[in-house]
């Protein structure tokens, strides 16, 4: 087997998009046209690679690179893109046997290196693989560092009594209860959508943190990707209180951004209606999956996640090779830099 | 530290068999966690032993094992215990498997901090290292408590599907690799005490002319022949031309035949006898209800990667967790690394 990485160009976006429609490890995320909005937002250079097996296009590979400084930095996603798994898809991936995945998947590990060092001599890597995807042991054979990140699943294909028959009598309780005290949550677009951005901006205000990731670059996306984007919120009294941005992918509903806390004390939380609701119009739309990305890996905040819908754990992978003295100065920034801004920041 | 709302007792030999029934009610439970195994383990380990119970009232929460031992004079410890020839071991939370998801959680996260309580307060460890069972795949607990974590992994071929299936998703490589085997006039049979005594000979054999330091001592492997040699250790052997060619040491443990010692490839030309082993040793697991068969640690060597992945398996996590109570330790841990 030969495996030969070429750089792709914009002609080839439908090329692309057929092997990510071909993987059963593709999310939203890795259609090109994202890709390419998220570049010019994150201020990176993309660098689409197709994996060409014996001369068969098989794989993709999208990466994004930056400069800082004397630095050049190689990512897949890039920072502040609200993308949580991206990396390399290897299309016709269930229809392997394990020997061949690990063939194919290893020569492109290792191509993708070889591309990284000596074309894009990069000295920083740091790929988070997408959702799904359990083997990152090539990485680790040439040195990389791997981290486990985890994400929870609701198994959406016994359909929504199954989901529901797991919750406690007091969830039930309190799903009465908001709906009793006028809380009424429904689907909306644009206008909606960003009032749940400037939500979010406030909350984040509140808690003295700076939001990251940019308003033009979310509803540009939704402005593309319209049929894909899935914007609940909740109301009271006609006004906005919260809301959560939904991503459909094949089969698979992701829960993407949202969930800011009111800024009133409302009892029960309306997040939690928001959810139950996300997870009835999942079912009866005939998705098979709901995720909720990131949160199972957040130690303040599993635990609100892990209790109302029983779901089940999985694990993905973020992959990174850092030469020793960058990673002295990503220490230095993340243990004394960062902690000091952040205090200055809440004075 | 924090401590748990759990009771942590050290397990005597009369709670021996309440020990062994959460672990054969566990599913992420290894053959290693044993009641009988680790006895064996305890009395070549050169550390000392203590089999955790966590519980609450009467109930038993959980199991872990660990052994203390002091390097360069400071406490440090163990489950498995070092250089042992056992895999995993770690903590086994009963009732795992059936919890909802938020009790699994908090479960596993106060179960951690009891062990750890137990083991840096009280024992005052300064260096701790687990490595978990497939199946308790989940390492969060223990990064939140500020353990270094890192995936590892083993393959495992699902039985369920029956013997056929799984000989068809053999690599066609595989498949006449056996034929050819069996052609040639390869046999392979259950053995026992002789032919079990002789893969541990001459799997140390190849492990010293290797040079590796550690080779664990061959009375280690009788007495656990001693305990298991009826049940749990299964031996099987190939004989080609009256002559003993390989074959490998299975444990046999919920429902799984696990693949644990094997002999390397012999120097016979054109015949290659590994692939008819593994493969008589599936057959043995698909005739005695086994609903998995597992190449131990067989997904994380790169070099072994292909003998072992050609039988089509899944790939299963266990992990690795290590902590140190104090940056100076680290520093300590990683000088005494370089020196040995």
């Amino acid at each position: 087997m030969q495996l030969t990485l070429t750089p792709a160009a914009a002609q080839d976006e439908e090329l692309w998009n057929g092997i990510v429609d071909r993987s059963p490890h593709s999310s939203i995320f890795h259609l090109w046209r994202w890709l390419d909005i998220t570049a010019r937002h994150t201020k990176t250079t993309f660098h689409p690679l197709i994996g060409m097996v014996d001369e068969e296009p098989l794989c993709i590979v999208p990466l994004f690179v930056q400069k800082r400084g004397p630095v050049r930095f190689v990512f897949s996603p890039p920072p502040h893109a609200a993308i949580f798994g991206l990396g390399p898809l290897v299309a016709g991936w269930d229809e392997m046997l394990q020997d061949r995945r690990e063939s194919v998947f290893e020569a492109l590990v290792l191509e993708t290196d070889r591309y990284i060092r000596t074309v894009l001599r990069a000295g920083y890597i740091h790929i988070a693989l997408p959702y799904g995807f359990d083997d990152p042991r090539p990485f680790t054979w040439l040195g990389y560092s791997v981290e486990p990140a985890y994400d929870y699943s609701n198994d959406l294909s016994e359909g929504f009594e199954a989901v529901v028959a797991v919750m406690g009598r007091k969830s039930r309780q309190d799903l009465a209860r908001a709906a009793r005290r006028g809380i009424t949550v429904g689907e909306g677009g644009r206008i909606e959508m960003e009032k749940v951005i400037d939500l979010m901006v406030e909350r984040y205000r509140e808690q003295k943190k700076m939001v990251t990731v940019s308003k033009e670059y979310l509803l540009e996306l939704y402005d593309v990707f319209p049929g894909n984007i899935r914007v609940l919120v909740a109301r009271q009294e006609d006004e906005i209180v919260t809301g959560l941005l939904d991503l459909h992918w094949k089969d698979r509903i992701s829960s993407w951004i949202g969930n800011p806390k009111p800024h009133r004390r409302i009892s029960p939380s309306p997040n939690d209606l928001i959810a139950y609701e996300a997870l009835k119009i999942s079912c009866a739309t005939g998705f098979s999956e709901y995720i909720t990305m990131s949160a199972a890996g957040n130690s303040r905040l599993h635990h609100y996640y892990a209790s109302k819908f029983n779901p089940g754990l999985k694990v993905r992978y973020i992959v990174r090779s850092v030469p020793p003295s960058l990673r002295a100065l990503e220490m230095v920034y993340t243990r004394l830099v960062k902690p000091v801004l952040t205090a200055v920041r809440e004075r | 530290m924090k401590s748990s709302k759990y009771n942590v007792t050290v397990a005597t030999e009369a709670e021996s068999a309440a020990w062994d029934a959460v672990v054969s009610a566990s599913p992420h439970a290894s053959p290693f966690h044993l009641w009988q195994w680790l006895q064996v383990e305890a009395a070549w380990s050169g550390a000392r032993f203590y089999p955790l119970i966590v519980s609450t009232g009467t109930t038993i929460i959980a199991l872990c094992p660990v052994f203390i031992t002091r390097r360069w004079l400071v406490p440090c410890g163990f489950s498995p215990a070092p250089r042992s020839p056992i895999l995993y071991l770690g903590p086994v939370i009963a009732e795992y498997e059936t919890l909802k998801q938020e009790k699994r959680e908090s479960r596993y996260i106060e179960v951690q901090k009891a062990v750890d309580h137990f083991l840096f307060t009280l024992m005052h460890c300064r260096f701790v290292r687990l490595l978990s069972a497939p199946g308790l795949d989940d390492a969060r607990p223990y990064r939140w408590a500020g353990y270094d974590t890192d995936p590892l992994y083993t393959y495992r071929l699902d039985l369920t599907v029956g013997e056929a299936a799984v000989w068809e998703r053999f690599v066609r490589q595989a498949r006449v690799t056996v034929k050819r085997a069996v052609r040639e006039g390869v046999t392979v049979s259950e053995g026992g005490r002789d032919e079990y005594l002789h893969i541990i000979r001459s799997v140390r054999k190849r492990l010293a002319e290797q040079g590796r330091v550690h080779v664990p001592p061959e009375g280690y492997f009788e007495d656990l022949y001693a305990v298991f040699g009826s049940g749990l250790l299964r031996v099987f052997s190939a004989d080609y031309k009256g002559e003993c060619v390989g074959g490998m040491i299975c444990l046999h443990h919920n429902g799984i035949l696990y693949q644990w010692v094997g002999v390397p490839k012999p120097d016979l030309r054109g015949v290659s006898p590994n692939d008819l082993v593994n493969w008589e040793a599936i057959r043995w697991a698909c005739h005695n209800g086994c609903t998995a068969y597992e190449i131990m640690d067989g997904g994380d060597n790169p070099r072994l990667r292909h003998f072992k992945s050609k039988y089509n398996p899944d790939l299963h996590i266990w992990f690795s967790a290590v902590r140190y109570s104090s940056p100076v330790y680290r520093v300590m841990k990683t000088i005494r690394d370089c020196l040995i």
